[in-house]
């Protein structure tokens, strides 16, 4: 079964692949705002450390890291789903979502995977040999069993992110029409683009249960920086295996409740 | 795998509104739902091996029963039965042995040759490469499309795109396929020819198709045995030719008399039966049994240059059934 479906995304990778080298530009352009995303989140925080030299236990070196594996988090997120979930709305209003049901395979799986944006890879593969370097140069050598718990807690991270965006794309089902979707999770977002020690008191507690935005990257950063720590990575696995579960039910559940727009 | 329909019903809670900005903000404030009855109460078996269409006018119901028997839709009442399948429950083992080509959507990636969505189905549908070649090149000499499947679905022409549809959607040799307009806005020829593919695919493969249209041609041609729906309910279901003949059992005659006719052995017969003389030219549009009559009549007094018997056209002849179904079904 394993098997069957990683072959079944090495298709769809192809498939993708094909596609993205269809239009050149496109390739190209997203590389572009890809550096101007990551450039502007490294100007804000190179603006707020002129003015402080820690922002909670995060000092400049840190907060560069913390960046560093959000942009991580960021990339193989659109690497894997993002060009996926935030269709559905879409998808559900025009009835596209008709040859996504009726193909036989996991249809969230199909939904979630089906679109890979091949011209992530680009950015990955720099991103990771900056954060080795960066990490190098943090702790003068390599942890590789911290790099080992890194890859654990950064891929619940990432599976905590689809959960969230895809939760939010389901909506739809309900609301007939969510296109809204796109927004609320984007800011939504927002809250995992910051190290979680600005958050204090209840919201705190918050990001790190219910609305796990610092489950992302927060956690996964932690490890890097100032090693593993049991508790955290603990909730992080519950939260994951939950939001996991939520996902699964409320798909089945909206699936339901599709009316496959007129012909 | 037969198919099997029992008491099936399918509603939508709907809100109206009345048009205008007052009406819009009342709306959003509190909806006024009503119930749409999509299907109402349906009955229906369809054998292996059997062509079936269904016929309705617009929002008679016939998509919201194909989209049903391939598990889109989950039935208010009633149920479908599959061979041993529930269509709803979408097992994969039932949805490998069905197909959809829907007329007004596309399941081939747009910007890429239909060829790399073909690939994507292979890999979807498990088939191994020998099968795979082997159906693909034969789909593609039937449906004459060798120089197109590497261009841009974009790129293609409405029929074409049909074409490629067809051949996405029979790659995994489904037992049953559903064609749910498949000749919407396609010319003659491409008409013609999904019409002579899908023929062949039944009398090759024994595939059960069930075909919508507006095209009435198309189920004339295509299809023995006719389902029709009228505002949700069943309102027939048997031969096709039957209907034609219980809604308008005329059929045409031309009969060319020598020129050198007899006008008064014509004026004697034009006594009993009604046609139109137009110089040599016989015109009689009657039913089966008094053309019949007419036409011994006719050979016993002038024996004729030239005959033709031609059934009145179809769409018309649905279209005054649809105007009023209840004057035609008992």
């Amino acid at each position: 079964m394993v098997l069957r479906y990683i072959n079944l995304w090495t298709a769809f990778f192809k498939n993708s692949l094909t596609r993205d080298m269809e239009f050149k530009m496109n390739f190209i352009g997203d590389l572009f705002i890809d550096t101007i995303f990551y450039g502007s989140m490294y100007f804000f925080w190179s603006i707020i450390f002129s003015y402080v030299d820690v922002l909670g236990d995060f000092n400049q070196q840190a907060v560069i890291i913390f960046l560093i594996v959000m942009y991580l988090t960021d990339t193989v997120f659109v690497f894997f789903f993002g060009s996926n979930t935030f269709t559905l709305n879409t998808m559900v209003v025009k009835g596209e979502l008709d040859f996504v049901l009726i193909k036989p395979v996991n249809s969230q799986f199909f939904l979630s995977l089906r679109y890979v944006s091949s011209y992530a890879i680009v950015s990955f593969v720099i991103l990771f040999f900056l954060l080795l370097k960066l990490l190098y140069d943090y702790h003068g050598q390599f942890y590789f069993m911290d790099l080992i718990i890194f890859i654990i807690s950064f891929t619940m991270g990432i599976l905590i992110f689809y959960c969230i965006e895809f939760i939010i794309s389901c909506l739809v089902f309900w609301y007939r029409n969510f296109s809204v979707g796109g927004w609320l999770s984007s800011e939504m977002t927002k809250y995992s683009r910051r190290p979680d020690s600005i958050y204090k008191g209840k919201f705190r507690r918050i990001v790190f249960s219910v609305f796990p935005m610092a489950m992302i990257t927060s956690v996964p950063a932690r490890t890097l920086i100032f090693g593993p720590d049991i508790y955290l990575l603990s909730t992080q696995f519950l939260v994951t295996i939950v939001f996991l579960c939520l996902t699964r039910l409320i798909w089945i559940r909206g699936v339901k409740l599709y009316e496959s727009a007129s012909s | 795998m037969d198919i099997k329909i029992q008491n099936l019903s399918k509603s939508y809670k709907i809100f109206k509104r009345n048009p205008g900005l007052k009406a819009a903000i009342k709306s959003f404030i509190k909806r006024d739902y009503f119930l749409f009855h999509a299907l109402k109460n349906i009955n229906l078996k369809i054998s292996e091996g059997e062509i079936l269409g269904i016929l309705g006018e617009n929002g008679a119901g016939k998509t919201t029963l194909i989209k049903l028997i391939i598990g889109l839709l989950h039935p208010t009442n009633g149920s479908i039965l599959v061979d041993k399948y529930k269509p709803w429950e979408r097992n994969h083992d039932y949805l490998k042995k069905v197909s959809v080509v829907m007329g007004q959507k596309n399941q081939l990636w747009w910007d890429i040759p239909a060829s790399e969505s073909f690939l994507l189905n292979k890999h979807i549908y498990k088939i191994d490469d020998k099968k795979y070649k082997l159906i693909l090149d034969e789909l593609i000499e039937l449906l004459d499309v060798k120089d197109k499947i590497d261009i841009q679905v974009r790129r293609l022409s409405l029929g074409e795109r049909m074409k490629m549809e067809i051949i996405a959607s029979l790659l995994h040799s489904p037992s049953i396929v559903l064609l749910d307009e498949p000749t919407l806005g396609l010319d003659v020829i491409s008409q013609s020819k999904i019409r002579e593919f899908v023929k062949f695919h039944n009398e090759q493969y024994n595939t059960t198709f069930v075909i919508t249209s507006h095209y009435t041609k198309d189920i004339q041609e295509m299809c023995k045995r006719v389902f029709v729906l009228n505002k949700g309910e069943k309102i027939y279901d048997g031969d096709f030719k039957e209907l034609i003949n219980n809604i308008n059992p005329k059929r045409k005659l031309i009969y060319e008399l020598p020129k050198n006719f007899d006008i008064n052995l014509i004026a004697k017969i034009s006594k009993s039966f009604t046609f139109e003389l137009n110089e040599n030219i016989i015109t009689a549009e009657l039913p089966e049994d008094n053309l019949q009559g007419l036409l011994v009549e006719l050979l016993d007094t002038t024996p004729p240059a030239s005959l033709l018997f031609e059934d009145l056209p179809v769409e018309e002849t649905m279209r005054s059934f649809f105007e009023n179904p209840n004057k035609y079904i008992k």
